[in-house]
C-alpha cells in the first residue's frame, strides 16, 4: 500500500519519491551501506528500484522505507549486513535478508523497547543457573550487539588479519558456525547466545510485517505463499492439499 | 499510609475470565463491587482491530499483551537443592495482563474433564490398588463430582457459544462425538468448526485404525452469528490464523469482551479500575478476616480498598503469591508435607509429532485456535493402565491454529539451521506439516510446589513466587506412551518425514509448552490437605474466595478453562445463596 500522501496512486511520482528518498538518505549519512548502494546502483539502473508492492529481486536495492540508522554504528552496519547476507542469502529462490531490509529492521528493534529489554526482568543478583532456568544474562539485546560486534571484529582481526566484513563467503560461514557452536569468546558473552539473538532477529526481519521495515515487498511472505493479514480465509479450509493462492496484504506494505 | 477509598461490599482482584464471570454473576445482587485489574483497559475495538491484531512480531514474539516481566515474574528451579532464578524472558507459559486477562489471547479449546478425573486418587486406588500409585504422588480427589459441575459446564458453554458435537447426551453415546465424555444435559450450542486438510486426513487414518476421532470443542464461533443467553452477540470465525496469542477482531473467539463483561459493565454498582496492581490482602490482626486490599494505581500511589468480601481472580500463581504474601493460610513445606498454600503445583505434559507431506499444502494459515480433530482413547482412565506402570493420560489432537511464519514454520529434522540450505528448506517445507499434540495431564508430586522467593522481588517490593517443579516419572512414562500412539497414527498417514518434539527433561522454563499451570491453592473437603473448600472459600480466612486453576488438586489431560469457569459459577452461586446470609462464616 502506498503511504505517500502527496502522490496517492501515481506510479511515476511514486518512483520519483523513492529515488528522492534514497538521495536524501545519502545526504544525511554518507557512510551507510544502504546509502552507498543506493547511489552506485539506482542512478545507473532505474529498474533496480523496487516498484511498490513487488518483492525486490537479488541485487535490487530496497529503497522504500526510511533510510539511515538510529542505533547501529557504521562498522556494525557493515558487519551485520555481511552476516545477514550469509544467514539468508539472495539466490534463485528470491531476495535475501539484506534485500528484504533486515538491517534496518534490526536497527529499529535495537533502538526501541526490544533493544532495551524493556519487558524482561532485569534485576539482580545474577547467576548463571542451569540450562532449564533459561536466559540469565545481565545485558540488554542492544548491549549484546554492541559488545558482540566489537569483540567479533577483534577476534577476526586476530585470527585472519581481517574484519568479518572483509572475509570471503566461505570464511564468513566458518566464523558463523564457530559462533553458533559457542566457540568464540566475545568479551564474556557466549557466542552461541549472541548468534541465536542475531539469527532470531534476522528471521524476524525477514518474516515480520513490513510495517517494521523488514520483509520489504513482502519478500519473505512471497517465498512461503503466506497470505499476510488477510483475515477471511474460510474458503482455504476446504482445500485438499492444493495451494491457496491469494495476494498477500500487510499492515505496512 | 495508603489513602483509603470508600468502602465496598466486594473487591475482585484481577479482571480476566474468572474475575469477569464473578462480576457478571454478582450483577443482580445490588452489592457494590470494585474490580481491580493491574493491566490496561482494552476492548475488541479499537485494540484488536484488523490489520494490527494480525501482527506476529508485536503480539506473539514480543508478547505485548502478556505479563510484563520487568515489573513482576516468578523464580524457578527444578528441585529443592537448586537456587531458584528469575524467569527473565517469557517462555514455558504466557500469563495475561490487562482487562480480559489470558481470556483474550487463549485458543478457545473448550474441554470438560472426565468424571473420573475428579476422583483421581480414590478411583485409581480402587481400580489399580494403592500400590500402583507412586507414594511420592500427592494426588487428591477434588471433593466435587462431574455431575455436580455439569450444569455449570453447560452454562459456560452456552455463554461462550461453544461449538462441538456431543458424544454422550444424557447417557446415550452418539456417533461423531467423544464417546468417553461425561453425560451432557444438552447438545453444544453450536455445530463443530470446519476442519482443514491435515486434521481431516488424520481423522480418516485414525478411524481406519479403529479410533473414534471427533472435532475438538471450540469457543471459536462456527456459525454466522450467535446470541448468548445474556443477549450478547458473537460473529463468525473467519479462520484468520491469528487466534491464540492474539485478540480476536471479529467477536468470534469467546473472551470476557463478547460474553460476560458487557453485562458486568452495565451494572451501575460495578466499578472497574484498570492499571491497579494489588500488592496485598489486608487481614485483621488474628488473620481470620480480610479487611480489604492494598493496591498501587497508574500514578504509583498506594491505595487501600476496604471490602467485606475479597475474590482473588488474579490467575493461578498470582493468587497463590497474594495468599502467601498476605498470610492467608499455612504455607506448604515439602520437607514435612504439611501446610496447604502452595501445595500441588502441577502443569501439563505435552509432546508434539509432525508428519510432513512434500507435495501437499496444509493451508495452515487458515486455522483457528481450537480447530482440530481429537482422540480421547488414551485420556484419564479411558483405558486399562494395568500393564503400563503409570496413571492418567491425555488427548491426542491434530490441530491447525495458524501458519505464522516466524514461530510456526516447522522444518524436518536435519534441515540446515541457516544459510541457503535453510532458505531452501523453509521454501520446501513451510506449511507441509501439521501438529499432532499429545496433551497429557500432570500428577501432583510432593516436591512440586510454590512458595515466596527469599531473594527476588517485584517492582513493588513484594517477594516473587518461587516455583519448584520437575516432571514426575509417572508423567514421563505417560508422555512416552502418548507419543508412541501419536507416532503410530502419523506413520499410518505415510508422511515423507516425521518429526517428534519433546519438551526438555528436566522441565525447562524456556520453550513454550502451555499456560495451563495449576494448583497451589487447591480445593478439597479437608482443611488439613486443601487451601480452599469446594466452593473456593479459604478455610482460614472465610471472607476470601480464590478462583482459577489454582484450585485444581492436580491437572487432567485437558485445557483448564471450562473447568475453572464451572468452579467459579458454582462458587458465586453458593456465595449468593448461602454465604451472603451468614457473611464471614464457612459455607
Ligand atoms: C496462549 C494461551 C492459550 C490458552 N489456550 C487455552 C485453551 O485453548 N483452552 C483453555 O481451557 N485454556 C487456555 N488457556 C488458559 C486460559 O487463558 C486461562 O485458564 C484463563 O484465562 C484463566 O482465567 P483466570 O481468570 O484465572 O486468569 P486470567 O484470565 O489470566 O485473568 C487474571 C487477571 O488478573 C490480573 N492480575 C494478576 N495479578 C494481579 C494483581 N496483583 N492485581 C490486579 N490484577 C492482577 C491479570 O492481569 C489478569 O488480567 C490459554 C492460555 C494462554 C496464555
Ligand atoms: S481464528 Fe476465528 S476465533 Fe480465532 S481470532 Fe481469527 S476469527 Fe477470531
Amino acid at each position: 500500500m502506498t503511504r505517500d500522501p502527496d502522490h496517492p496512486a501515481g506510479r511515476a511520482s511514486r518512483r520519483g519519491f523513492l529515488i528522492g528518498g534514497a538521495a536524501s538518505a545519502l545526504a544525511l549519512d554518507a557512510g551507510t551501506v544502504e546509502a552507498q548502494q543506493a547511489t552506485s546502483v539506482a542512478p545507473q539502473r532505474p529498474d533496480a528500484v523496487v516498484p511498490p508492492g513487488c518483492p525486490p529481486q537479488p541485487g535490487q536495492v530496497p529503497t522504500r522505507g526510511p533510510q539511515g540508522y538510529r542505533f547501529l554504528t557504521n562498522p556494525e552496519v557493515e558487519t551485520l549486513t555481511a552476516m545477514a547476507d550469509r544467514l539468508i542469502p539472495a539466490d534463485d529462490l528470491g531476495p535475501g535478508a539484506v534485500e528484504a531490509g533486515v538491517v534496518t529492521f534490526i536497527d529499529r528493534e535495537l533502538g526501541g523497547q526490544f533493544g532495551a529489554a524493556a519487558r524482561w526482568y532485569m534485576a539482580g543478583p545474577w547467576a548463571e543457573g542451569a540450562p532449564s532456568q533459561g536466559w540469565q544474562l545481565a545485558l540488554t539485546p542492544a548491549q549484546i550487539y554492541r559488545i558482540g560486534f566489537l569483540a567479533l571484529d577483534r577476534w577476526c582481526l586476530g585470527v585472519n588479519g581481517k574484519r568479518f566484513v572483509d572475509l570471503g563467503p566461505a570464511d564468513q560461514d566458518a566464523v558463523l558456525t564457530l559462533l553458533e557452536q559457542g566457540k568464540i569468546d566475545l568479551d564474556g558473552v557466549s557466542s552461541a547466545a549472541f548468534f541465536q539473538l542475531v539469527w532470531q532477529n534476522v528471521v524476524e526481519g525477514y518474516l515480520a510485517d513490513p510495517v517494521y521495515d523488514g520483509n520489504r515487498g513482502m519478500a519473505g511472505w512471497r517465498l512461503l505463499n503466506f497470505p499476510g493479514t488477510n483475515p477471511a480465509l474460510t474458503e482455504a479450509v476446504a482445500l485438499n492439499g492444493e495451494v491457496y493462492r491469494i495476494d498477500p496484504v500487510s499492515i505496512g506494505a | 499510609m495508603p489513602r483509603h477509598m470508600p468502602h465496598v461490599d466486594v473487591v475482585i482482584v484481577g479482571m480476566g475470565w474468572t474475575g469477569a464471570i464473578a462480576a457478571r454473576e454478582l450483577a443482580d445482587t445490588g452489592l457494590r463491587i470494585v474490580g481491580l485489574e493491574r493491566g490496561p483497559y482494552r476492548d475488541t475495538i479499537p485494540n484488536f482491530a484488523v490489520p494490527n491484531t494480525m501482527d506476529e512480531l508485536r503480539w506473539s514474539v514480543r508478547g505485548e499483551m502478556f505479563q510484563n516481566l520487568s515489573r513482576e515474574t516468578v523464580t524457578f528451579r527444578n528441585h529443592l537443592k537448586q537456587t531458584a532464578l528469575p524467569m527473565r524472558r517469557l517462555g514455558a507459559f504466557l500469563p495475561g495482563e490487562g482487562l480480559g486477562g489470558a481470556g483474550v489471547h487463549w485458543n478457545g479449546q473448550h474441554w470438560r474433564f472426565l468424571p473420573t478425573d475428579f476422583q483421581m486418587r480414590s478411583h485409581n486406588e480402587a481400580r489399580y490398588g494403592k500400590k500402583a500409585i507412586d507414594p511420592e504422588l500427592t494426588i487428591q480427589d477434588w471433593g466435587v463430582t462431574y455431575d455436580e459441575l455439569e450444569p455449570y459446564y453447560d452454562k459456560f458453554e452456552y455463554v461462550c457459544g461453544t461449538s462441538g458435537q456431543a458424544g454422550n447426551l444424557k447417557g446415550a453415546i452418539r456417533e461423531g462425538g467423544n464417546p468417553f465424555e461425561g453425560p451432557r444435559s444438552r447438545e453444544y450450542p453450536c455445530p463443530p468448526l470446519k476442519q482443514s486438510y491435515g486434521p481431516r486426513q488424520f481423522a480418516e487414518t485414525a478411524r481406519g485404525m479403529g479410533y473414534k476421532p471427533f472435532p475438538q470443542p471450540a469457543s471459536n464461533m462456527s456459525q454466522d452469528s450467535y446470541t448468548n443467553p445474556d443477549g450478547v452477540q458473537m460473529g463468525p470465525c473467519t479462520y484468520c490464523g491469528f487466534c491464540e496469542r492474539f485478540g480476536c477482531y471479529n467477536w468470534s473467539k469467546a473472551s470476557p469482551f463478547n460474553t460476560v463483561l458487557p453485562i458486568a459493565l452495565k451494572n451501575p454498582n460495578f466499578e472497574l479500575r484498570c492499571d491497579s496492581h494489588v500488592t496485598r490482602v489486608e487481614l485483621t490482626p488474628d488473620r481470620k478476616s480480610a479487611r480489604g486490599v492494598t493496591y498501587v494505581d497508574a500514578a504509583g500511589q498506594a491505595l487501600f480498598q476496604p471490602a467485606d468480601l475479597v475474590l482473588l481472580c488474579a490467575f493461578q500463581f498470582h493468587n497463590v503469591r497474594l495468599m502467601l504474601a498476605s498470610g492467608i493460610g499455612p504455607g506448604y513445606d515439602p520437607r514435612t508435607a504439611k501446610g496447604t498454600v502452595g501445595k500441588n503445583f502441577t502443569y501439563q505434559t505435552i509432546a508434539y509429532t509432525y508428519p510432513f507431506f512434500a507435495n501437499k499444502r496444509m493451508n495452515g494459515y487458515a486455522g483457528a485456535g481450537a480447530m482440530g480433530m481429537t482422540l480421547d482413547e488414551f485420556n484419564g482412565d479411558n483405558f486399562d493402565h494395568g500393564p503400563h506402570g503409570f496413571i492418567g493420560g491425555g488427548y491426542i489432537l491434530a490441530q491447525t491454529t495458524g501458519a505464522r511464519p516466524i514461530q510456526q514454520s516447522t522444518l524436518p529434522d536435519g534441515s540446515p539451521s541457516w544459510g541457503s540450505g535453510w532458505k531452501r528448506a523453509l521454501h520446501d517445507w513451510y506449511d507441509r506439516s501439521f501438529t499432532i499434540q499429545a496433551h497429557g495431564g500432570s500428577t501432583a508430586h510432593r516436591a512440586n510446589y510454590i512458595d515466596l522467593d527469599p531473594t527476588y522481588r517485584d517492582a513493588f517490593g513484594v517477594p516473587l513466587a518461587r516455583i519448584t517443579f520437575d516432571f514426575p516419572q509417572n508423567d514421563l512414562k505417560m508422555r512416552q506412551f502418548l507419543v508412541d500412539k501419536s507416532v503410530e497414527i502419523a506413520k499410518a498417514m505415510r508422511p515423507d518425514h516425521l518429526k517428534v518434539s519433546l519438551p526438555p527433561v528436566p522441565f525447562s522454563i524456556v520453550p513454550y509448552q502451555t499456560t495451563h499451570i495449576v494448583g497451589g491453592a487447591i480445593m478439597g473437603v479437608d482443611r488439613n490437605t486443601s487451601a480452599v473448600t469446594t466452593h473456593l472459600q479459604s478455610w482460614d480466612v472465610p471472607n476470601v474466595f480464590v478462583h482459577g486453576a489454582s484450585a485444581f488438586p492436580q491437572n487432567a489431560g485437558y485445557n483448564p478453562t471450562n473447568t475453572l469457569a464451572a468452579l467459579s459459577y458454582r462458587s458465586i452461586e453458593a456465595i449468593k445463596s448461602k454465604y451472603l446470609q451468614n457473611p464471614g462464616t464457612l459455607i
